[in-house]
């Protein structure tokens, strides 16, 4: 069961096989994770893989088939014995997708609404307010209906109106899709410095693998209903467990081969095409004789004309060059390695690293990932 | 600091709401579903205040074998048709000028056209059947002041080119307000694209944009080919004097028109209609089913009004000639008749009329009842509509959802005759509602039971538009189902809630065939005491009447509004003076 720190004001998070159907569709298929008191969770995947409506089922807003969910030392969810906790009860702080900002309401009844709907004292409402608005940078705006807000100030109400009541879990769905580029850095940042000083145990949805690797401590991969891969951003991104985490976390190469041998971390490969190749960083499951595959990005790939000795830091593998093509500021070739197709990225105004037909070798690093297929 | 637990809400526990749900389908059953199976009792057993029962199928055989069936039949498609043909003309006419033309009366319409459709049909219909009369009106009278008095004889409400010139001229309004929606959003894509290949603008609007509203045509002509099938008081004031009976006129004959109402065969009818019009309404649906409806892409400019050039005075006459016959003509001689010491005397100005409803008693009987119909009823009819439609909005597949979509749409497929039937059947079975007979509580009952359609209409399509994360931002704040559907939802949708009130207040006030049948000799409404008047021929002092409702009307409105309007800055104002001033000033100081 999930424990409570620091006085109750912050809790974790146990959730032990949660299942939620749609009619005969299942949305979430079995889902259990363990989230620590303070943690700072991100459930990454693809639209429609279950990530928001594992949130919302934390939240209440949804709720399960079979399965339990603990908030703290409470039971909120036990499907199969009828436990639901309604949200309003379950203490929780939750920024929407769409800010949700109630547009009747100044910006501070907004933030006020969950102090009186949760009993707060009416002697500390304002001191509380001043002090959210402070915390999230919006204390000169109280006053100001939503519809005068800006897409940052917008989510900065929304951002206090749920810290507000110092809620033991926060719930972030998609917060920071609506924003431009460069205020969705600023605010990440931001948000990571508030989770950081308040300590909250913050569940974050997305489907940006950038601002999970940058916002989270631990990344929860879901893909159709299932976790597939938990773990810290550098593992998942360095070590995808398989070829849809790799896809998702942005490797679009893909080499097949056979197990030939392992030697601690070390793996080598026999590849479709006879070469045989040693990578580091191997997967766990791996076993000789194994059908395995080694996944690289397109601009971790490079192109030599002529072979070198070989190298610590990467493998080469003979190939010959099907294609180039201009993507604006970059420039992708595309080069045949016995029957796969593979595509190197670099910079258009780089010199030409082959030209269509021509023999060239491609240069993978030994420290790309390798996982059972 | 942080309480220590919630507040105990006993009554949000599962029995609760399960306890509270079966009480609300219970309801809705009784007052929607539950008087059309009364009808079809009634249709096969004859009098509801009989004591006993006696099934029979005589009704049906009297009617089918009724030689005048055929042609209530006939005058009702006839009326129907010819009204919805007139009606979408005008209605397209207007929403063409209003949407596409740059002229100087065009920011007049719209306005123009809430007036038209919000005129209850039966003030209408009695105002053209003074103003069009052909010996009485005031049109023959100023004919024959110019010396072309015989041409007044043309001009005669009380006729069928009469009754569908003005049942067009009414529900003008209303097509105009279904139309200009699609109209101005039309895909304007389409009809750039064949300016580009060499079409002219109006061309292009008549070949490609018309055409392509083709769907939403055939839905809003069939919406008014039902409403021309149930409309009452129209027939009743311009058709019944020359002997035109259409279906809804029938029923009544058969319950008034004789020494003892023959309720077999007036149910019979009433089941008849409501199988021809719910025969319409299937065949609509399965016309539709299916296909895509969308002429609304999102992606098109904003229409640029086409400025008229030479004939744009052509176009400022014709909204001021609508305005003049269809608005101020009609009211005028309302207002001047009500002044009339007889209608068709013109000249002496008096009080009379007025004096006369004060000091009878029905009259100011009739007067209080419909302000209380107006005001509770009403006000009740539009929050039972806001939390069905919240039903069906927001649980579309749940069982209070599905029975309050089926219950708002029954009793605007039944004509308001027929709906009055039912009711009566439901009424008298039912012990303690049975004892408010000849109160005005049971037209009050009747009257939501038919306005319960706008009610949920007017909801529906507000509530769709304010996003579920507003109300799930407020339970993950702690906010209970009730006071958040009270508190977010219904605030937001307050301004369409409060023009659905006032349409729906003068709806009930203006409408004749539903509370016809509960009515007493004590208890009327303004609309069932004006058509008595009429009836009996005091068409000055039926206008007097009406026109001291919509005065009394607009006099409790304009209260209502004010004390609403000290109400909210007594108790809405900003939570601290202080916090705000503070924070004003720091706002001006950063210059933010």
């Amino acid at each position: 069961m999930a424990i409570e720190s620091d006085g109750g004001r912050r809790s974790g998070i146990t959730i032990a096989g949660l299942v939620k159907l749609y009619g005969s569709l299942k949305v979430l298929n079995g889902i259990s994770l363990d989230i620590e008191p303070g943690a700072f969770v991100a459930l990454l995947g693809p639209s429609g893989c279950g990530k928001t409506t594992l949130l919302r089922t934390i939240a209440g807003l949804a709720d399960a088939s079979h399965g339990t969910i603990d908030i703290g030392d409470r039971r909120v969810v036990d499907a199969d014995k009828g436990v639901f906790v309604p949200p309003q009860q379950r203490r929780l702080g939750m920024v929407f997708q769409h800010y949700a900002l109630w547009p009747h309401m100044t910006v501070r009844n907004n933030i006020c609404f969950p102090l009186r709907k949760q009993g707060f004292p009416r002697a500390e409402w304002d001191a509380r307010i001043m002090a959210v608005a402070e915390t999230v940078g919006l204390p000169t705006i109280l006053d100001r209906s939503p519809s005068q807000l800006s897409g940052g100030q917008q989510q900065r109400v929304a951002l206090a109106r749920a810290l507000v009541s110092e809620p033991k879990v926060l719930l972030l769905d998609e917060p920071l899709s609506n924003l431009d580029a460069n205020l969705r850095d600023q605010l990440r940042r931001e948000l990571r410095q508030l989770h950081d000083r308040q300590g909250t145990t913050t569940v974050l949805v997305t489907h940006d693998q950038h601002e999970a690797a940058m916002m989270a401590d631990t990344i929860v991969v879901i893909e159709s209903g299932s976790i597939v891969q938990v773990g810290p951003p550098g593992d998942i991104l360095d070590r995808p467990a398989n070829r849809f985490v790799a896809g998702f976390v942005g490797y679009d190469n893909f080499l097949a081969g056979v197990v030939e041998q392992l030697d601690g971390s070390a793996v080598q490969i026999r590849l479709s095409g006879g070469d045989v190749v040693t990578l580091r960083n191997r997967g766990s499951g791996l076993k000789a004789g194994q059908p395995a595959t080694i996944a690289v990005r397109s601009e971790q790939l490079s192109l030599a004309g002529a072979s070198q000795a070989p190298q610590e830091s990467f493998v080469e593998l003979p190939a010959r060059v099907a294609g180039v093509q201009g993507l604006g500021r970059w420039r992708e070739t595309y080069v045949d390695y016995a029957g796969t197709k593979l595509s190197a990225r670099d910079l258009a105004d780089a010199p030409p690293q082959g030209e269509q037909g021509s023999k060239v070798f491609v240069r993978i690093p030994s420290h790309s990932p390798v996982f059972v297929d | 600091m942080q309480p220590s637990s919630l507040p105990v809400r006993p009554w949000t526990g599962r029995f609760g709401r399960v306890a509270f749900r079966i009480f609300l389908a219970a309801l809705i059953v009784y007052c929607l579903l539950w008087p059309m199976v009364m009808l079809l009792r009634g249709s096969l057993t004859g009098s509801p205040f009989a004591s006993e029962t006696h099934w029979t199928l005589s009704g049906f055989r009297q009617v089918l074998g009724d030689p005048q069936l055929l042609s209530n039949i006939w005058a009702t498609i006839l009326l129907s048709v010819g009204v919805t043909v007139g009606s979408l003309v005008g209605g397209t006419y207007f929403a063409v000028l209003a949407t596409r033309f740059q002229t100087r009366f065009r920011s007049w319409i719209t306005p123009m056209m809430v007036l038209v459709a919000a005129t209850p049909g039966l003030f209408y219909a009695i105002s053209w059947a003074m103003l069009a009369n052909p010996s009485a009106g005031v049109v023959s009278k100023l004919l024959a002041a110019i010396g072309i008095g015989g041409l007044g004889q043309w001009f005669n409400a009380v006729s069928w080119p009469g009754m569908i010139i003005t049942g067009s001229l009414k529900v003008s309004g209303f097509a105009y307000l279904f139309l200009v929606g699609p109209i101005s959003a039309a895909d304007r894509g389409q009809e750039d694209a064949a300016v580009i290949s060499g079409a002219s603008r109006l061309n292009a609007f008549f070949t490609i944009t018309l055409p392509s509203l083709a769907p939403a045509y055939f839905a809003i002509g069939m919406l008014l080919i039902v409403a021309g099938i149930q409309s009452f008081d129209m027939p009743a004031i311009l058709g019944l004097p020359i002997g035109i009976k259409t279906l809804s006129l029938r029923v009544h004959d058969y319950l008034v028109g004789y020494a003892t109402p023959n309720w077999q065969a007036a149910n019979a009818v009433a089941v008849l209609t409501m199988v021809f019009v719910a025969s319409i309404v299937a065949v609509q649906i399965w016309l539709l089913h299916g296909k895509d409806h969308t002429t609304v892409s999102g992606k098109s400019p904003p229409v640029t009004p086409l400025a008229s050039k030479g004939w744009g005075w052509l176009i400022d006459l014709s909204i001021l000639a609508f305005a003049f016959v269809a608005l101020v003509a009609p009211v005028a001689q309302f207002v001047i008749g009500s002044f009339q010491p007889f209608f068709g005397l013109y000249g002496r100005w008096t009080l009379d009329n007025y004096i006369w409803i004060l000091n009878d008693r029905v009259g100011v009987g009739a007067l209080q009842s419909t302000l209380i119909i107006a005001f509770v009823g009403a006000s009740v009819t539009v929050m039972a509509g806001f939390f069905m439609a919240y039903a069906i909005s927001r649980a579309p597949a749940s069982f209070l959802g599905v029975l309050s979509r089926i219950g708002s749409w029954i009793p605007a497929t039944a004509p308001g005759i027929v709906l009055s039937v039912a009711l009566l059947f439901t009424y008298i079975k039912t012990p303690l509602i049975r004892d408010l007979f000849g109160t005005h509580w049971l037209m009050m009952f009747a009257l939501m039971v038919g306005a319960i359609p706008i009610a949920v209409r007017a909801a529906e399509g507000m509530i769709a538009q304010i996003s579920r994360e507003l109300e799930e931002a407020a339970y993950i704040s702690g906010s209970y189902p009730i006071p958040t559907v009270v508190g977010i939802v219904a605030r937001l949708c307050a301004p369409s809630l409060v023009g659905a009130w006032l349409l729906i207040s003068l709806w009930m006030a203006g409408t004749l065939d539903i509370p016809l049948l509960l009515q007493s000799t004590n208890s009327q409404t303004v609309a069932t005491y004006a058509f008595s008047l009429v009836s009996q021929g005091e068409y000055s002092i039926a206008a007097a009447m009406l026109v001291s409702f919509l005065l009394l009307l607009a006099f409790a409105t304009l209260i209502l509004f004010g004390i609403f309007q000290i109400a909210r800055r007594l108790f809405d104002r900003p939570r601290t003076a202080a916090s705000t001033k503070s924070s004003l000033a720091r706002e001006n100081m950063h210059g933010n």
